[in-house]
């Protein structure tokens, strides 16, 4: 009867017969890969999605009306319950479990291997992948509990180990993983090359303040030559020709350099992009590409896209068009009703980092390819047809006019697969997804890494080198070792990578996060928050440490 | 001595036969006994001989001695009848009657027996009064003519027994005298003969009494020796109302035996049985049919084809169903054969009605529309102005809003474009039989139901054939097979799309094709672009049970019996959405295949011994072994971006992308049982019982689990010094202890499992299959058990016009399976484990009362009542933060001390208001109209580790039904109430919040009306438009749900006297309706018993008016 009852599954895998060879733990790592692209990219259909990478930080804010936003964070009263630091917290600590899980068995008896390369590779990657999660974690929350070993079973006390431990933990995963990973030309795109390692390893070092350990690293992508800044135009869409935001004009060549760099079918290094460290990988209705069967949730255009433009009627109540090409379906800044409000950028984006050494319109990635300031009425039945929208010819323009704000073209494809119909212009638009590879690291932001590493050593020259690189490929005016400052890296960051970097994690490993805030965050601003600097550190999640039961999880101060 | 002249009864010992089969197939029919326990219970009373040897003693020392030896005990009037009368008595093995003429011969004495009672009376009579001839037929609830029946005019002697086609005649009858109807298992009836001479009399089923037996899992035993709590549906309250299944008709009729409301056709209610025991594992009560447990859904049973349905609440009573009893048992017996004096009887039953919404949801009209865009614009800080209100509307409502100077709106109400009258119709035909040796019952039935919503619909198809034959006198073969397909094909849609629909909203594009976005905004489709093009749900079960029973002759009392089941369930789900769908429109279409299939096998080896030795001895002894074996599989085909949608479902292979996903597994189980009963005398009952069981599911090292319990039954009313009690007919009181085990764990959920995902790097040219561990192993899952104290009285009072019974108990679960939350640190976020302790008590009490019974009149009533109260007494046994008392789990909810429904939560004590900004102290990060939440420890903000507080609970407080039925000449009125009633923090809910469906603030978004904050409303029952998405801290509101509903009522009119002519053995009609009214003070909302608050997609119940036909013949 014993025998009877013995389960033997028949329609899963068990661990003890998957993660037993080189395709078991690439399909292991692949998951990890899927994983990020969720939890980073493509989880919601909401602005939450991208809430990592700046939204309602300094660069965005979640606007209702002229003079409204609503903040996402609540800054002035953020606690324990925050509903960010859960999310992010579980998902950092899943990624561990599933790089600790392919670390540990990938040394164990049961695993097979054709050469300790093999295996040293694999770990190593899985090693970069779990020093990726913990990085964030030590930005943002400091000294956290050190997890090395795949959970068998359930644990409650875990203790917080201090920040210098966490970041130093990276630091060993990193140099291991530095050695054995493999480089950007032997991998597929969207696994994480060598590089990725040393260009983390950069801003670690950074963290534990061994500055020239730094710049070695951030020099070993850096002088790879597999690695280099685009500085022509390059890829698909050389040829794009378009006849410009008003639909109207003379077809013309559309696009520039920094532009290229975001058109679907650019964005990987095996598509001839060599400032492409890693990316995320995208692709449109099929399998294992997007987050969904209906598509993915890729929503960076309809969340961060810019305003409605298409939403629109003129004062005689002609509906606007919504355009499939350059156009896209955005819903920032919603002009009915307000509670779909999605990022729109602040003044900080908008304007106040493309006025800097007069380079409105010098520099390229302020370009019209670039960001869109002006918006037309497009349907051939209005009045103002090709005129720009303006408060004058709107219907409702106290409700619908929506103020002009920047339109991050980044976030727009060029043209799109078309995959609904709209009602009213009958041409074809993704609602509002896309599917483009977008990036995890890219070059530009490893000379930031450097310049920011030669600059807190006191090599403030060396720092306006690096500067000037990024900068001179946009055409913008080059900056001196005088002017540099913190400021100013966070400044060129914004110009350089906004919508890429994770500007949370950024503030928040600079201390920067509530000064910035106060600075320039609409909501904050607006609602006059006095706060604290106890906020750039998130607070421990409260169910953390409820379930914490057998030891003590100290929380942040001010929380 | 002379010829004995008080019953008129051609030959004594060929009516105590023919009143012995009838008693035989009536019991058997009615409650299921088998051959030999019959000749256990029913043969002992009356076929008792007698030995006798007395000289010179007088007749109520004979009467004495009588009942000194028997379970007889005479009942008389000293007054009228002379027991002093000495006589001389010798006889050898004679029955009683038989002693009893003899006794009585040549006196003006009569008797009658009534079960074990006999009565003595001298036969009297005015002989001056007008007399009638009297006639008449007496038939059986079926309208079957009854032979045997006693019929006596009262008070006298004088009567006769019915014949063989239930006809009696009376001659010389007085004209104002009753006449008094008797028959064993049938209640006796009294009629005023009123000058009349022809008097037909129905007679009805005795549901209380002595002679009742009880299915008890595994055999039955007489209600007399049931030791735990074990509580019988009436099923023939609802026998002329038609009922989409079963659960219809028992809610509410058994104390403690809970089933929920439903709202949709076709849906299956959920059921539980008493409290709740478990938190991870299931709470559902295990369900056994003719013998074997039962997978399927009781949707798959017709309400007419089950015969009797037993609920065993308690422990002891469960025991003998060990690991997967500890939410109870529902025992069901399906039909058996049953005739018309040996020809076979059809039985037809129909049933039309109509449906509608017993309270439908409400949205905004159009005044109430635009009026809701100016306040969510003002809450939101926006222009508001009433005179540029077509300005904050759409393009499309806008248009709609200036086509017509008075802005008459498009759609006065968005749900008639959804909704309709629902209609069911029922149709249930049945032939039956029972002959010597053979009885089958074969059936169909045909249910259609048309809910309230389009696409709602429910279809039953089913079919049962039922034999059973002595093959030898010792050897009985049964077959149970049945089939039943329930279609729930149709895709109704959501009513969250109709309730976000404008009144200016377009449905329709000008060629007349559905407009994707109604009123412009893309967050509102319309409601017929989310219908599938194709959806098909099919659920199909067919089950066949073969018991056979071997009597070894040469030990008395000594059986063997098998039972054998098969049962395969399958169904069908295929769904398609074309490119003109929400689903379909971005993938160029997509559509599934699912088909799976399940098989059950059942073989249950009993060895039975029962046996009654000196009369008053009684054993009983089964033994079991069992073995149980599931088994299935599954396979999905999913497909998407057609070139063509033509073929939808049907050509899967058409679309570009296709995936396939199989499945399967299997489970098996061991039981081993032993039950062991006594009897002393019908007065003391002992049962003990013992299990112990495998199952495949749990880990490795808890794959066996032992389930023991006793219970005593001890009936007082058959103590000496309860003789003189006369109000008192019957009392037994009953003790049970016990454990029970609970085993609803999906197979293979203890092992490590690896699941799998796709991701496509660049340069490939398909994705790769990703890999992950999402569940780890967990070596020491195994049982939960429930040990359970029950106390039990059952009694019958007052010449039976009071019956019922009490029951009290107390249980407790130990080794919880219990989701634990882990540290989300590890990787995990949950690990289930066996740890802490439930604990449970409550209180029952079903009781039958005859309120009224005058002449033609006749008022009874059922009463039912239940409470139960759980509470977690420990989950870890922990105690981290030194206080002495283990800690809360307050991750998952859970307070030491306190019932598993607990809210602990915000406490909204009311409304922040402008004076409370203007004079400063309204919280930061609150604005007027937000909800004030109790700021517990002062410090001006409201943090979950500070400020939550007990607020009540979810669990119902207690409830109660109420069953009347009244009953004038042919015609009988049904009421049933129900309600379960909460009332000083119980029975609270929060899904009714209006402001928590993410629309309440979206001005192009239409909503459910609701009374919500504006600085011109501030006495609001709920907050302010944007609550819940700028409001710093949010709470919820909870409601109480109770309710009174008035669920059923039904007029139903035996018309049998009219088409007897025909050769129709029965026939009523019914007039009845479901679901028609209910009273809930303090719900806001649709339901409350289907907890549906006003809330977008709240689905309003159904109330149904049927008109029934039953028909026998």
């Amino acid at each position: 009867m014993d025998d009877t009852l013995e389960e033997k599954a028949k329609d899963f895998l068990s661990p003890d017969n998957s993660y037993t060879d080189k395709a078991g733990f690439e399909s292991a790592l692949a998951n990890i890969y899927l994983t990020i692209r969720t939890d980073m990219y493509a989880n919601s259909d909401s602005p939450d999605n991208f809430d990592m990478l700046g939204g309602d930080v300094d660069f965005a804010a979640k606007q209702v009306s002229k003079t409204t936003w609503n903040e996402y964070f609540y800054w002035n009263t953020l606690n324990a319950d925050s509903n960010f630091a859960e999310k992010w917290w579980t998902r950092f600590y899943n990624w561990i479990y599933q790089a600790n899980t392919i670390i540990d068995r990938a040394d164990d008896d049961g695993a097979s291997w054709d050469s300790d390369d093999d295996k040293n590779a694999i770990i190593g990657e899985a090693k970069f992948l779990r020093a990726w999660a913990y990085h964030f974690l030590a930005n943002m929350w400091g000294g956290v509990p050190l997890v090395l070993e795949e959970t068998t079973s359930a644990k409650f006390d875990y203790s917080r180990a201090t920040q210098e431990e966490v970041y130093q933990q990276c630091k060993d995963d990193l140099e291991y993983a530095v050695q054995w990973m493999p480089t950007v030309d032997e991998l597929k795109g969207g696994r994480a090359p060598r590089a990725a390692a040393w260009h983390l390893l950069s801003e670690v070092d950074i963290c534990l303040e061994d500055y020239d350990g730094a710049i070695t690293a951030a020099s070993k992508v850096i002088d790879d030559s597999n690695f280099y800044l685009m500085t022509e135009r390059f890829g698909q869409w050389t040829d794009f020709q378009f006849n410009g935001y008003d639909y109207r004009g003379e077809y013309e060549t559309w696009g520039d350099v920094y532009w290229d760099l975001f058109q679907e079918g650019n964005m990987n290094w095996l598509e001839g992009n060599h400032e492409a460290i890693w990316n995320v990988e995208f692709d449109v209705n099929t399998l294992g590409g997007g987050n969904n069967s209906d598509g993915g949730n890729f929503v960076l255009e309809r969340w961060w896209g810019g305003p409605v433009a298409w939403g629109l009627s003129d004062i005689n109540g002609v509906t606007n068009f919504l355009k499939d090409t350059l156009g896209g379906r955005p819903i920032g800044l919603i002009a009915y009703g307000g509670s779909t409000s999605a990022w729109t950028p602040v003044n900080y984006t908008d304007s106040i980092i493309w006025e800097y050494k007069d380079d409105w319109d010098r520099d390229i990635r302020n370009s019209k390819y670039n960001i869109q300031r002006t918006y037309y009425w497009t349907n051939p039945a209005s009045k103002f047809y090709g005129e720009p929208i303006t408060i004058e010819n709107t219907s409702a323009p106290s409700t619908n006019y929506i103020y002009n704000p920047a339109c991050f073209k980044k976030a727009i494809p060029a043209v799109h697969h078309g995959l609904f119909t709209d009602s009213s212009s009958g041409q074809g638009h993704d609602g509002g997804g896309i599917f483009k590879d977008w990036y995890l690291m890219r070059l530009p932001e490893t000379y930031l890494l450097r310049a920011e590493a030669y600059f807190r050593k006191g090599e403030s020259e060396k720092a306006a080198a690096d500067i000037n690189i990024v900068r001179s490929r946009a055409q913008a005016t080059s900056v001196t070792a005088g002017d540099i400052d913190l400021d100013l890296i966070l400044d060129e960051r914004a110009r350089e990578l906004y919508m890429e970097e994770f500007r949370l994690s950024t503030l928040m490993r600079m201390g920067k996060l509530q000064e910035y805030l106060m600075k320039y965050n609409s909501a904050v601003i607006s609602k006059s928050y006095n706060l604290d600097d106890h906020i750039n550190k998130l607070p421990i999640p409260n169910s953390e440490i409820e379930a914490n039961k057998d030891a003590v999880l100290e929380q942040n101060t001010g929380y | 001595m002379k010829k004995n002249h008080f019953l008129m009864i051609p030959d004594f010992h060929k009516i105590w036969i023919s009143k012995l089969c009838r008693t035989m197939r009536i019991t058997f029919f009615v409650l299921l006994v088998t051959v030999s326990q019959i000749l256990a219970t029913n043969l002992y009373s009356q076929n008792t001989r007698l030995s006798l040897n007395l000289k010179d003693v007088e007749i109520k020392d004979v009467l004495q001695e009588i009942e000194s030896k028997t379970n007889f005990f005479f009942m008389y009037n000293a007054a009228q009848v002379d027991v002093t009368r000495e006589v001389n008595i010798q006889c050898r093995d004679m029955l009683i009657p038989e002693i009893l003429d003899v006794l009585f011969h040549d006196t003006n004495v009569v008797y009658e027996v009534n079960n074990r009672q006999i009565a003595l009376s001298i036969v009297g009579g005015n002989s001056s009064q007008q007399v009638v001839h009297l006639s008449g037929k007496v038939t059986d609830s079926s309208g079957a003519p009854l032979p045997g029946v006693t019929v006596v005019v009262k008070g006298t002697t004088q009567g006769i027994i019915t014949d063989a086609n239930g006809n009696y005649s009376l001659p010389k009858v007085p004209a104002d005298a009753f006449l008094v109807f008797s028959f064993v298992g049938m209640k006796t009836q009294e009629i005023a003969v009123a000058g009349k001479t022809a008097i037909d009399v129905m007679m009805q089923e005795e549901a209380v009494g002595i002679e009742e037996v009880v299915a008890i899992g595994y055999g039955t035993v007489s209600k007399q020796a049931v030791t735990g709590a074990v509580a019988q549906a009436k099923l023939e309250t609802y026998e002329n109302v038609a009922t989409n299944n079963v659960l219809e008709s028992i809610k509410g009729s058994v104390a403690g035996l809970n089933v929920a409301g439903t709202n949709t056709a076709g849906e299956v209610a959920d059921l539980t049985i008493r409290g709740q025991n478990s938190t991870a594992a299931s709470n559902t009560p295990l369900i056994v049919v003719d013998g074997a447990i039962f997978n399927g859904s009781l949707a798959d049973l017709p309400t007419n084809d089950i015969e009797n349905l037993t609920v065993l609440k308690d422990a002891s009573a469960a025991a003998v169903y060990g690991s997967r009893s500890a939410n109870g048992v529902i025992l069901i017996e399906t039909k058996q054969g049953k005739g018309i004096g040996g020809k076979p009887k059809f039985d037809v039953k129909m049933s039309y009605g109509i449906s509608d919404q017993l309270k439908p949801l409400k949205v905004y009209d159009a005044k109430g529309y635009l009026q809701r865009v100016l306040d969510i614009r003002e809450a939101n800080g926006q222009e508001a102005d009433p005179d540029n209100i077509q300005s904050y509307l759409t393009t499309i409502e806008a248009e709609n809003y200036n086509a017509t100077s008075d802005h008459k709106p498009t759609l006065s109400n968005p749900f008639d474009l959804i909704s309709r009258l629902g209609h069911t119709y029922n149709a249930t035909v049945s032939v039956s039989n029972s002959t010597e040796k053979t009885k089958y019952y074969i059936s169909t039935s045909f249910i259609k139901q048309k809910g309230v919503m389009i696409n709602d619909d429910f279809k039953h198809i089913s079919g049962r054939v039922n034999i059973d034959s002595d093959l030898t006198n010792w050897f009985n073969v049964g077959i149970k097979s049945s089939y039943s397909m329930r279609d729930y094909s149709g895709d109704s849609p959501t009513m969250d799309y109709a309730t976000h629909l404008s009144p200016y909203a377009s449905i329709y594009n000008e060629d007349g094709s559905y407009k994707e976005f109604p009123q412009s905004t893309t967050s509102v489709y319309n409601p017929f672009w989310a219908i599938a093009t194709e959806d098909k749900d099919i659920r199909n079960n067919l089950t066949g049970i073969i018991t056979g029973t071997i009597k070894i002759p040469w030990v008395k009392g000594l059986s063997y019996q098998t039972t054998y089941s098969n049962s395969v369930r399958w169904n069908e789900r295929f769904q398609f959405y074309d490119e003109n769908t929400v689903k379909g429109e971005s993938v160029n279409g997509k559509g599934y295949r699912d088909y799976d299939r399940t098989y059950d096998m059942l073989l249950d080896n009993m060895i039975k011994y029962n046996r009654t030795f000196a009369d008053r001895h009684y054993v009983d002894v089964t033994l079991l072994f069992s073995k149980e074996h599931s088994a299935w599989e599954s396979m999905e085909a999913y497909a998407q971006d057609f070139n063509n949608t033509a073929l939808g479902s049907y050509a899967l292979e058409n679309g570009n992308t296709q995936t396939v996903e199989t499945g399967g597994g299997e489970s098996n189980a061991f039981g081993m049982m032993a039950r062991g009963t006594y009897t002393y005398n019908h007065k003391y009952s002992i049962t003990g019982t013992v299990r112990r069981d495998g199952y495949s599911a749990f880990s490795k090292n808890k794959k066996w689990g032992v389930f023991p319990s006793v219970g005593f039954n001890w009936n007082i009313s058959r103590e000496k010094f309860m003789e003189d009690v006369v109000p008192v007919n019957n009392l037994s009181l009953r003790v049970s202890y016990g454990k029970n085990g609970n085993q609803s764990i999906d197979p293979y959920t203890t092992l490590a499992k690896v699941s799998t995902d796709k991701y496509i790097f660049y340069g490939d040219d398909s994705y790769t299959i990703t890999q992950y561990i999402s569940t780890l192993a967990n070596d020491d899952l195994g049982w939960e058990s429930t040990t359970g104290l029950n106390m039990g009285i059952d009694f019958t009072l007052l010449e039976k016009r009071i019956s019922g019974s009490i029951d009290a108990y107390k249980t407790k679960t130990n080794d919880l399976m219990f989701d634990l939350s882990v540290p989300t640190i590890s990787g995990m976020s949950s690990i289930t484990s066996n740890i802490g302790e439930i604990k449970n008590k409550g209180f029952e009490m079903n009781l039958h009362t005859l309120n009224l019974d005058k002449g033609n009149f006749k008022w009874s009533s059922d009463f039912a009542f239940s409470l139960n109260r759980n509470k977690v007494a420990t989950i870890l046994g922990e105690d981290n933060d030194g206080d002495g008392k283990e800690d809360d789990l307050v991750s998952d909810g859970y307070f030491i001390g306190r019932s598993l429904g607990t809210v602990y939560a915000y406490k909204v004590s009311g409304m922040w208001q402008q004076e409370d900004k203007d004079n400063g102290t309204i919280m930061s990060g609150m604005r007027p109209g937000d909800y004030k939440l109790e700021d517990k420890n002062g410090d001006g903000a409201i943090t979950s580790d500070k400020d939550r507080q007990f607020i009540g609970n979810t669990n119902p407080n207690f409830r109660w039904s109420w069953t009347n039925t009244l009953q004038y000449y042919d015609f009988s009125l049904m009421l049933y109430f129900y309600s379960i009633w909460g009332g000083n923090g119980w029975y609270l809910s929060k899904t009714n919040a209006p402001y928590q469906d993410g629309y309440s603030n979206s001005s192009s978004v239409n909503h459910a009306v609701y009374d919500y904050w504006t600085p011109t409303n501030t006495n609001a029952k709920f907050p302010r438009t944007d609550y819940r998405n700028n409001a710093a801290y949010q709470g919820t509101k909870y409601i109480d749900r109770s309710f009174i509903k008035l669920q059923k009522i039904s007029l139903t009119y035996n018309a049998t006297r009219l088409v007897k002519p025909w050769g129709v053995g029965g026939l009523n009609c019914s007039l009845s309706a479901d679901n028609i009214f209910t009273y809930a003070p303090h719900w806001v909302g649709l339901d409350p018993e289907t907890n549906c608050g006003v809330r977008e997609g709240a689905v309003p119940s159904i109330r149904t008016w049927l008109f029934s036909v039953s028909l026998n013949f």
